[in-house]
């Protein structure tokens, strides 16, 4: 984004400016929201609030402008572009969705469907990027294996999370079907139930991988326990970081899996690394392998 | 934010104060002080119905649509305004925020030179449904 004059810094007067700008723009804002009338309930006057702040933070980012700076000497324009932005937010989650559905896995949970459901049907039609656009209106209830946080919102969080959905997916394509029966092994009534897959299937893949067996069938022989406790006795924490991260390597080259997803695998192996290592002679169950 | 964004209210007491030259004609006028109060008891009012005001104008608007009712008299002009006013801000409420600002003006003042017959207390006992539908203010 271009086109509009960037503070170096606010001096004092400029912040009492902008917090004088900020109140007028709320008040345009608020107007074109109730369509000329004068007054908001305070909880709805709250959420516009909320949504400018929002989008002129996403215009700040966009301009590599620090939190808090000025929004510039025409808040307005910024937050017109911060809008757009927001717009092309939605237009991402859009293809992102496409992607999800074009690569699910061929066994899914109910709530993994219902939450594709949910950002289809209710995301879509909801969402306000214009006055709301820090609201994500749909019930996101399938968890990914590494949780987003909740900020930023709205259709950038859509996007975050549709993103990691697509890598999980990937992955689980790639093992055909083999996650399907590690679920009925480990979870039983996983069909619906929030739990998420690419946990499970990450986990026991890294596990083999360790042991030195291949990891797509994530199929354990009798002998996959006892290589992983022997690969991880006595490491310390910063050790089996190491190892998991060197068995994740390995299952990225077997499956040939990409960038991404060999990233998105390491930082899932690596959430494991506290469990495996407190876990002792137990440690294989992290690993979904006892 | 609630403080930020609130119209000063004597800042709609100097709107509601030029509205004498038109009221005038009606025989209606406020003092200065009298226009502060309902400027105030609006503004009370916002805030007893939780809500935040982004612009003025009300109490203005309000003003100008009833003051030629042949039922509003100086006597208690100003006390029937601050009312009135009161009125607006709890059925704005209730039809939350369906109803426009001018739409409800214009029902109370049907209501209130209907079957209110001026009495801004029976107006005041009206809820949003019984303003709003046609024939509704006939409600006992």
């Amino acid at each position: 984004m271009s086109g509009l004059p960037i503070p170096a810094g606010p001096t004092p007067d400029e912040a009492a400016r902008a917090g004088g700008g900020l109140a007028a723009l709320f008040a345009r804002q608020a107007r074109r929201y109730a369509f000329g009338d004068t007054s908001l309930r305070a909880d709805t006057a709250r959420e516009l609030m909320a949504s400018i702040a929002y989008t002129l933070d996403l215009w700040r980012r966009e301009n590599g402008l620090p939190a808090g700076a000025p929004a510039c000497a025409d808040p307005d324009a910024a937050l017109r572009q911060g809008e757009a932005l927001a717009e092309q937010k939605l237009a991402q989650a859009r293809t992102l969705l496409a992607a999800a559905a074009a690569t699910a896995p061929s066994a899914v949970c109910a709530p993994y469907l219902e939450t594709l459901r949910s950002i289809r049907d209710d995301f879509f039609r909801r969402y306000d990027p214009r006055y709301l656009a820090h609201l994500i209106p749909c019930s996101i209830d399938y968890p990914l294996c590494l949780p987003l946080p909740d900020d930023p919102p709205g259709a950038e969080y859509v996007c975050g999370y549709l993103q990691r959905i697509v890598l999980e997916n990937r992955f689980l394509q790639r093992l055909g079907g083999a996650h399907a029966a590690l679920m009925d092994r480990r979870v039983p009534g996983w069909r619906d139930l929030p739990v998420n897959l690419y946990g499970e299937a990450s986990a026991c893949a890294v596990g083999l991988a360790l042991a030195g067996e291949r990891a797509g069938t994530l199929s354990p022989s009798p002998e996959t326990a006892g290589r992983v406790r022997g690969a991880l006795r006595g490491l310390t924490l910063l050790r089996t970081r190491g190892a998991l991260s060197a068995a994740a390597a390995r299952v990225g080259r077997e499956l040939s899996l990409s960038g991404p997803e060999s990233a998105y695998l390491s930082a899932a192996a690596d959430s494991l690394a506290p469990r495996a290592a407190a876990a002792g002679e137990n440690s294989p169950a992290v690993f979904d392998l006892a | 934010m609630d403080e930020l964004f609130s119209l000063a209210a004597d800042a709609e007491a100097g709107a509601l104060a030029e509205c004498n030259r038109t009221t005038a004609r009606y025989g209606l006028t406020l003092t200065p002080a009298q226009a502060l109060d309902a400027a105030r008891a609006y503004d009370e009012a916002l805030a007893g119905y939780g809500r935040i005001s982004f612009g003025g104008g009300v109490p203005r608007a309000l003003a100008l649509a009833f003051c030629d009712s042949p039922f509003l008299q100086q006597d208690d002009y100003a006390e029937t305004l601050a009312q009135l006013l009161e009125s607006f801000c709890r059925f704005k409420t209730e039809s939350e925020d369906t109803a426009s600002d001018d739409e409800l003006i214009a029902a109370m003042r049907r209501a209130f030179d209907g079957p209110a017959q001026g009495s801004a207390d029976y107006l005041d006992g009206l809820s949003f449904e019984e303003l709003a539908s046609p024939g509704g203010e006939d409600a006992e």
